[in-house]
């Protein structure tokens, strides 16, 4: 066949055709087909495409937005949703996309997450910080023992997706008591019963210093997790990981343990814990 | 043919004259026209005014083969695999016929093989894959580079 017949016969294709070949793409995928030609640019920015990249359950996670959703497109929809987290359910969850994939990210805010002591004025204050998304953040003013724990619906997480679960906080410039590793640890509960999928990690809060130290610190700084810095000025803590495979129907436990050692700590600024897919 | 009973044929006839006795268990997979011969107009002539014989001839086999109890999966995925193994010329003019008739299995198998072939590419593979003329202007061509260097460097990076 020439290739004149083969140009023709691409573009006889109605629009609509070329805009469900680009819904089988990913996003990225279509936003380089629109740079090519304005022929394409139409067809793959066209809501049939977008619409296949927002999660399934989009207008039932937008209807539970705290201030409403204004877009003209699904594409700036979707771009909104990477960009900006919303605020669901009456701002204790905030939500966004993957833009790599359209996967679901979820952020529990501090409020949300069961804290020891949280309630005890003596040792943990709650904030408002103009860096937060969320309306308060929790401020440890003093404990030795530290127990953070959040649980999501696994239903609420995009299917077939590694997702693993972050704790982000901050460390005030005169904190103390955080050179100890803690355990974290992601584990799926299905009807109230544990299932020991998830591995105990050993987190640490700061890269230990070593001033001192023996060499079992040493080894054990290499095989625990360090805190990295994130986009949004917080900092985070990879808990563990979880494998969405058919959305279980149960919940996911993340949690983060200092109970061993229980030095005195004081200055940490807990966020949130966050749930977003891990790329391989 | 194997079986001795009477069954209930369609003729369908293709943009160049050619027709095409069909049975009404394969015919009845092309959506779009089913109420054709569904309103008991037995025996008289569909016309496809707008697909080739040739292409006809290939959508017929693949309703076929997937109209058959008896092949089993990992044969009809064969199938598939070997059947969108065609230059894109003809690929184009299937995914159109598919579109006509609504043959949703056969669409949706025609447009995940472009878009198999779509996927990872850089705006210049694209062009050169369909055959891109219809450039921008130099404005267009300006802000949709932009537009590229910002997927690449910010959009596509997760905290």
């Amino acid at each position: 066949m020439s290739e004149e017949n083969e140009i023709s016969s691409f573009w006889v294709l109605p629009e609509a055709c070329i805009s469900y070949i680009f819904s089988f793409t990913s996003p990225k995928d279509a936003c380089i087909a629109s740079t090519v030609s304005v022929g394409l640019k139409s067809a793959a920015e066209s809501d049939l495409v977008w619409e296949q990249f927002l999660p399934s359950d989009y207008q039932d996670i937008i209807a539970r937005s705290v201030s409403p959703l204004v877009y003209s497109s699904k594409k700036e929809l979707y771009f909104h949703l990477c960009d900006s987290p919303i605020l669901l359910d009456g701002g204790k969850l905030s939500f966004r996309l993957s833009k790599s994939s359209g996967k679901k990210c979820f952020m529990l805010c501090a409020k949300e997450l069961n804290i020891a002591w949280m309630e005890t004025p003596r040792y943990w204050n709650w904030k408002t910080l103009t860096e937060s998304r969320f309306a308060e953040v929790a401020e440890l003013l003093s404990v030795c023992w530290l127990d953070i724990h959040g649980k999501m619906q696994t239903r609420m997480l995009s299917l077939k997706t590694k997702y693993a679960a972050y704790l982000v906080f901050k460390l005030l410039e005169n904190s103390y008591g955080f050179d100890s590793p803690s355990k974290a640890s992601v584990k799926l509960v299905l009807q109230g019963i544990e299932h020991v999928e998830g591995e105990n990690n050993t987190v640490y809060f700061k890269k230990p210093t070593l001033r001192g130290g023996s060499w079992i610190e040493v080894v054990q700084s290499i095989y625990g997790r360090m805190p990295k810095k994130r986009k949004d000025t917080w900092m985070e803590i990879e808990l563990g990981e979880y494998f969405n495979d058919e959305g279980d129907e149960g919940d996911i436990q993340m949690q983060l343990l200092e109970t061993g050692l229980l030095h005195l700590k004081h200055g940490l600024i807990i966020e949130g814990i966050e749930l977003r897919p891990k790329e391989e | 043919m194997s079986s001795t009973e009477a069954k209930k044929m369609v003729v369908l006839k293709s943009f160049d004259g050619v027709t095409f006795e069909v049975e009404e268990s394969v015919a009845v997979q092309f959506e779009s026209i089913r109420h054709m011969f569904e309103d008991n107009l037995a025996g008289s002539v569909i016309p496809l005014s707008n697909i080739k014989s040739e292409i006809l001839s290939k959508v017929i086999d693949y309703c076929k083969r997937h109209a058959d109890d008896t092949t089993d999966e990992e044969d009809l995925k064969a199938f598939d695999a070997d059947f969108v193994k065609v230059e894109h010329g003809t690929l184009f003019d299937i995914i159109r016929a598919a579109n006509y008739l609504n043959i949703k299995s056969l669409l949706d198998l025609t447009c995940q093989t472009v878009a198999d072939m779509i996927k990872g590419k850089t705006p210049a593979e694209i062009r050169e894959l369909f055959n891109i003329s219809d450039e921008f202007t130099p404005e267009e061509e300006e802000e949709a580079s932009i537009i590229t260097r910002f997927i690449y460097m910010d959009r596509y990076a997760d905290c």
